[in-house]
């Protein structure tokens, strides 16, 4: 009994692990298909976001835990293999902030808010975090005067993320990931 | 798109606009604080010195076939803190940091005028 509940959990744990492994590495190729794609022409240092998608969907999927995992492994793969250490600490700051926010906020008003509004204020506070981070590395806090240009742009970019995190949710909810093998 | 979805968006441009606008304000400000003024000292009609009015102290000393006028720049103002005129009402006008304020000193005929930097002010026009 006790071998075949051991059994089970380790058929789950590969699944989930595979699947968080699949997650990870997609966040990974969409932030640097995202260094392909220029927004920056209107506000500078403007992003799309993509890996955003991923942490959404990993926060709908998944436990506190193994979302937080994601992002975690998502921000440090993608400054390993395109990004230097200041790049690392700034995508970090910001991907961490917004995992919680985003994370509450789904905890708080699940059947309130849509994917769409979360994804909003995950992409502000993506912005924020790292506005937070570059002043405190730089010892000024001026660029926080920069904030109300991103909140903007994040509005956009953060919608553009929230239809497809809706979309994208539509199918994998067809897949149960618990599901034993 | 739910409700609250609406509010979300409303509210972040609300925030935005109002960091905006402090921050504008702020910026305002900061350009009012860091201007400096210019005072022209003239010495017989002529201009003898231009000097910037700066918040670290600084003295010199006028000197002309006349007489001589020690002043002293500090606190972004200006003053005649020595003059070996016969009146001294240059020492008695005491301390100027506003554009268009003046010290004389007949006697030595020296003029000191406090104008405003390249930017033109409501209260110079208006003097």
């Amino acid at each position: 009994m006790k071998f075949q509940d051991r059994d089970k959990f380790q058929k789950i744990n590969t699944r989930k692990i595979i699947f968080i492994a699949i997650l990870v590495s997609q966040a990974m190729v969409l932030s640097i298909i995202e260094r392909m794609i220029p927004v920056s022409f209107a506000v500078p240092g403007a992003k799309l976001g993509l890996a955003n998608i991923i942490t959404l969907t990993s926060i709908y999927l998944f436990t506190f835990k193994e979302a937080l995992s994601i992002v975690i492994l998502k921000s440090i793969m993608t400054s390993f293999i395109a990004g230097s250490l200041s790049n690392f600490l700034y995508s970090f700051s910001g991907a961490i902030l917004s995992f919680f926010v985003m994370y509450f906020l789904i905890l708080l008003g699940k059947d309130k808010v849509s994917t769409i509004g979360v994804s909003i204020v995950g992409g502000v506070s993506h912005n924020l975090g790292q506005l937070i981070m570059a002043s405190l590395i730089i010892h000024s806090f001026n660029i926080l005067g920069y904030l109300p240009f991103l909140m903007i742009a994040g509005i956009a970019t953060g919608f553009i993320v929230g239809v497809t995190v809706r979309f994208l949710l539509k199918h994998l909810n067809k897949i149960d990931i618990n599901k034993n093998i | 798109m739910k409700k609250y979805d609406w509010l979300i968006i409303i509210g972040i441009i609300l925030i935005s606009g109002l960091l905006f606008g402090v921050n504008q304000l702020k910026l305002s400000q900061q350009k009012r604080d860091s201007k400096e003024l210019i005072a022209e000292i003239t010495v017989k009609g002529q201009l003898y010195k231009q000097v910037v009015l700066t918040k670290e102290k600084q003295e010199f000393t006028i000197r002309t076939d006349i007489g001589k006028n020690t002043v002293s720049i500090h606190d972004n103002g200006i003053e005649v803190i020595e003059s070996d005129c016969h009146d001294h009402i240059c020492e008695k006008m005491g301390f100027i940091q506003k554009p268009g304020d003046i010290i004389v000193c007949l006697p030595n005929k020296i003029f000191i005028k406090i104008v405003g930097n390249s930017e033109g002010d409501i209260d110079e026009v208006s003097r």
